[in-house]
């Protein structure tokens, strides 16, 4: 209960405060799984990101809707062990009136704790435009916690924490993001789970004047056996 | 300006170092279990309880569900060791379980173990708790307090991942030194929300 009393005021404090040229909205997520066999397994993922207001240190916040893209994402998944997957795919993506490629590899593994569970995800991805390709290495650390009892039942509310660094480099330009996510989720039944959060994203976490992007995460996940 | 990104972060940071109950518990999924207080647990078992660790003032109470079967766990630290204490729903003792490392088990015990599990290709144990069971309260007692499992029934509870038949799953396993006493494939949870 602390902790969502905790979540509820870092909310409305992330309402009231901006830095300089930052962004915040809505990013709605759906995630479906098809289990092929016993190692192979085919995700599709489908996000829109939606600007709902926007803050510069000159005009302070205002409203300002802007639609910016939607990604329709396709990965092939190999698992290893029940531990370790490695997976392949490829984003698309519509922003306004132009399409982009992302070819993206990862390997991801999962730590079961006692009460919890870790996720280690490093991720390489290309991006191909009409600009030079980007490629980008990152890597999330992911923490899901039951707010009841020490393991994970069906209709209970748990925690979700992740700290991911992306290193971006175009060209010869070498830029850094660094996102935070905090979430609440639900499991609703085996299969089917419900995120609801934050999504802060930043060149660096040292500088607090740098802007930064705030999304609210409604991610919607289904595997299917 | 920055009240939000500091909170975030040093909040984000906390949630990440935190490790819950890490060192003992139930490690993968069961059908049901929630935290229950001391008055919705069996009188008996709290007398049980108190009476074989004595100044025991931390315990946490569960209540759970397995394959329609109901039990009470207690779970707490006693004397640097994190033990599970299991209790029929009228309140019976079951057994007690306590975690120990793997690479600190005697050898012989280990490859009796291995030896009973020679079904299985590519073992990585990722849990072991001893479990002990006695008829009388006054042996356990005393076994727990000289660290002796000589007068009482040692098990052990192991969970492991492994391959079987080709296959890969996570298994849960109860035995003795002498037989494979049961053995379950564990249900995990989807790990979509971790990968993607």
């Amino acid at each position: 209960m602390r902790a969502i009393a905790l979540f509820i005021s870092m909310l409305l404090a992330s309402i009231i405060s901006y830095g300089q040229t930052s962004r915040t909205g809505l990013l709605p997520e759906l995630i479906v799984s098809k289990k092929l066999n016993e190692q192979w397994q085919v995700t599709g993922q489908l996000e829109s990101m939606n600007q709902l207001f926007q803050s510069t240190t000159n005009s302070g916040l205002r409203s300002d809707y802007d639609y910016v893209r939607t990604d329709f994402t396709v990965i092939g998944t190999y698992r290893l062990n029940p531990s370790i997957k490695l997976s392949g795919g490829l984003l698309n993506r519509f922003t306004q009136g132009e399409h982009v490629l992302r070819g993206l590899q990862q390997i991801s593994i999962t730590n079961r704790g006692s009460s919890l569970r870790l996720g280690h995800r490093i991720r390489t991805d290309q991006t191909y435009s009409d600009e030079a390709t980007t490629h980008r290495i990152r890597y999330r650390l992911s923490k899901e916690l039951p707010l009841k009892g020490l393991t994970l039942n069906e209709k209970e509310w748990y925690l979700k924490s992740s700290l991911e660094h992306l290193t971006i480099i175009q060209s010869s330009e070498v830029n850094m993001e660094q996102r935070i996510n905090l979430a609440f989720g639900k499991l609703i039944k085996e299969g089917q789970r419900l995120e609801m959060g934050w999504d802060y994203r930043t060149r660096t976490l040292v500088d607090w004047d740098d802007p930064f992007q705030l999304w609210f995460m409604v991610n919607y996940y289904i595997s299917i056996k | 300006m920055w009240i939000k990104p500091r909170y975030l972060l040093t909040l984000t940071l906390l949630l990440l170092s935190y490790n819950g109950q890490s060192l003992f518990g139930q490690e993968f999924k069961i059908e049901k279990e929630e935290r229950v207080g001391l008055t919705e647990v069996p009188t008996q078992s709290v007398e049980w309880l108190n009476a074989v660790f004595p100044n025991n003032a931390k315990v946490k109470w569960y209540r759970e569900t397995t394959s329609g079967k109901t039990s009470y766990e207690a779970k707490f630290k006693y004397f640097n060791k994190n033990y599970s204490v299991e209790f029929s729903e009228s309140g019976d003792f079951e057994d007690i379980e306590f975690l120990v490392n793997w690479k600190a088990l005697n050898s012989n015990v280990k490859g009796q173990l291995l030896t009973l599990l020679s079904d299985f290709d590519k073992i990585k144990i990722k849990k072991v708790q001893k479990q002990w069971t006695s008829p009388a309260q006054e042996l356990l007692t005393e076994a727990i307090q000289k660290a002796d499992a000589g007068k009482i029934t040692e098990r052990f509870e192991l969970v492991f991942q492994a391959k079987k038949d080709n296959k890969y799953h996570i298994w849960e396993a109860l035995l003795s030194l002498e037989k494979l006493i049961s053995i379950r494939e564990v249900k995990l949870l989807s790990t979509a929300n971790l990968d993607f």
